[in-house]
């Protein structure tokens, strides 16, 4: 069966891209493009969640928050996608169980698809804060 | 849209005794009242903060435009409605009883009420925060006015300030999004199509793509200068295997040196290098400036040479950076890691950056308490080091 993941993201060129790239890569993508419609689509039968930071209507942190707090969705894996690098923004989002967090801009769609492989492998990975490039 | 005018005039006229037989008096009084009022509605309408104002019984008689765009309903929809059913408002999740801003008493003096950081919810389903002001309409009994409430809609500042987001982060946020999808779909284009273009096209889509990366480099160099000027670029440290973050960054320049056919060596350390204590992605930046500035001001067929040794008294790591390249006119070295210094007839000769890199890589040593220096001759080539301080503890 393939992989299932919900990409929360707003902005509309990023997220056809990354859409097209993950389907091409025979993912099942389903796309929430604000945070209310990330936090009502998401259920149990997703093995991974893209969370953007800066959302329209819900922000990410509001939108991971709601999704730790759902049974269904509390053990999904959820990496935080975003080009909003501040520290203590994703270092509270690690609190809150974000796993991963990778900075859109410094890197190639192609770059996303390996980044996300250990997270579909084992759900439990968990990147480490101190090893990311934040601002 | 509503009309205020017609509102307070029906409300004013209240004052007027009612009375069958109209004197030309009362006429012109009403009138007159109501050109105020249309004044009055006019003046109203254009507050930009919502303003709600009650009669005695807590309906709602007037509510202008911003209070219109704040709740999400009309005038037309709440006028005679009782302002609980259109509004609540939460202080810690606790309702805010608005009705108790109406006194029955009419003597006693209540006092203004005043709440800042209140959270609403309309009954169209708007919800956000507002400063909220009542004040009981003075009088206002006769003409059967309870109270105004004034709300100052603070959504926006809140969700802003929830993410502590200053401007430098704002500002990457906002330059990083369109440059994201420029440098992805670039990458996708050029390689769904590989094989497919001209070598002119090939050359074009080079240069778009390596302009990009400029982009992209020169915009996190702005912000990093922003962050330094205003004190919160700051460096966390663990213990660091300092060579293999070398071997690894050296690597990485490899085939940016190869294509310029330049002879790019890692001179291994004679003696054992000590782990140091280093914020990995922070010193990275500083040997990755120093290599890109050797290859880029270095002409093909020159050499590139990497070194870490200890000091001579053991108490710091010296890591270099020589190449055979133009050098630095003397005269230029005590500007060098100034930020914008560039030496002068680089951009006329073609070649691209900010006069950025040297500075921030300053800054960064200074922050891992060591120092960066060259030693270089015009003509010759330039040798560009850095020291690392050996923790003591290790
Ligand atoms: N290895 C070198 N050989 C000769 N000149 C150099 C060398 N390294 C730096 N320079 C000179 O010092 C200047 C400042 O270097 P710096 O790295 O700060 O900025 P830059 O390379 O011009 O731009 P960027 O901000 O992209 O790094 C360069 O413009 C160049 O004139
Ligand atoms: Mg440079």
């Amino acid at each position: 069966m393939n992989k299932k993941i919900l990409l929360i993201e707003d902005d509309y060129f990023i997220n056809q891209l990354y859409m097209k790239i993950l389907k091409d890569n025979d993912f099942e993508v389903i796309l929430a493009s604000d945070g209310e419609e990330g936090v009502r689509l998401a259920d149990k039968s997703f093995n991974l969640i893209l969370l953007d930071i800066m959302l329209p209507k819900l922000d990410g942190i509001k939108v991971l928050k709601k999704l730790k707090e759902n049974p269904d969705t509390k053990n999904i894996p959820i990496i935080l996608v975003t080009n909003l690098g501040q520290k203590d923004v994703v270092k509270q989002a690690f609190d809150l169980g974000a796993q991963g967090y990778l900075l859109k801009m410094s890197m190639t769609p192609y770059q996303l698809i390996e980044k996300i492989k250990p997270f579909l492998e084992d759900p439990s990975f968990q990147m480490d804060l101190k090893e990311l490039d934040l601002d | 849209m509503f009309n205020f005018g017609k509102l307070l005039f029906k409300n004013s006229s209240k004052t007027v005794p009612a009375t069958d037989k109209k004197t030309a008096e009362q006429t012109n009084e009403k009138a007159e009242l109501c050109d105020t009022s249309n004044k009055l509605a006019l003046i109203l309408s254009a507050i930009s903060d919502p303003v709600i104002a009650l009669d005695s019984n807590g309906k709602i008689i007037l509510f202008n435009p911003a209070a219109e765009k704040l709740t999400g309903a009309t005038f037309q929809e709440v006028q005679n409605q009782s302002i609980t059913q259109i509004l609540k408002l939460y202080q810690d999740n606790i309702e805010i009883p608005l009705t108790q801003f109406i006194t029955t008493d009419k003597t006693s003096d209540v006092p203004t009420f005043k709440k800042d950081e209140v959270k609403f919810m309309s009954f169209k389903n708007k919800q956000g925060v507002v400063n909220l002001i009542s004040n009981q309409i003075k009088g206002g009994d006769k003409a059967d006015l309870g109270c105004i409430i004034t709300l100052h809609d603070i959504t926006e500042l809140k969700s802003f300030e929830a993410m502590k987001l200053d401007f430098v982060s704002m500002a990457a946020h906002e330059l990083r999004t369109p440059l994201t999808s420029i440098k992805g779909y670039l990458s996708v284009f050029m390689s769904e199509n590989k094989g497919k273009f001209t070598d002119d096209q090939n050359t074009f889509l080079t240069r778009i793509s390596i302009s990009t990366e400029q982009l992209l480099d020169l915009v996190e160099n702005l912000l990093n200068v922003s962050k330094i000027e205003r004190g919160i670029f700051n460096v966390s440290t663990v213990s660091t295997d300092w060579v293999e973050i070398v071997k690894q960054t050296f690597d990485q320049f490899a085939e940016r040196a190869k294509e310029k056919n330049l002879e790019y060596t890692l001179i291994k350390p004679t003696s054992p290098i000590p782990k140091l204590m280093l914020d990995k992605l922070r010193i990275v930046e500083v040997i990755s400036n120093l290599l890109s500035n050797a290859i880029a001001y270095t002409p093909p067929g020159g050499k590139i040479k990497v070194s870490i040794k200890l000091s001579p008294d053991k108490d710091s790591v010296i890591t270099s950076v020589a190449d055979t390249g133009e050098g630095i006119p003397k005269e230029a070295i005590p500007h060098l890691f100034t930020k914008f210094f560039r030496v002068s007839g680089k951009l006329e000769q073609g070649s691209k950056g900010t006069g950025l890199g040297l500075y921030i890589s300053k800054e960064i040593t200074l922050m891992h308490h060591g120092k960066i220096w060259v030693d270089s001759e015009a003509g010759k080539g330039s040798t560009f080091s850095f020291s690392l301080p050996i923790e003591p503890s290790n």
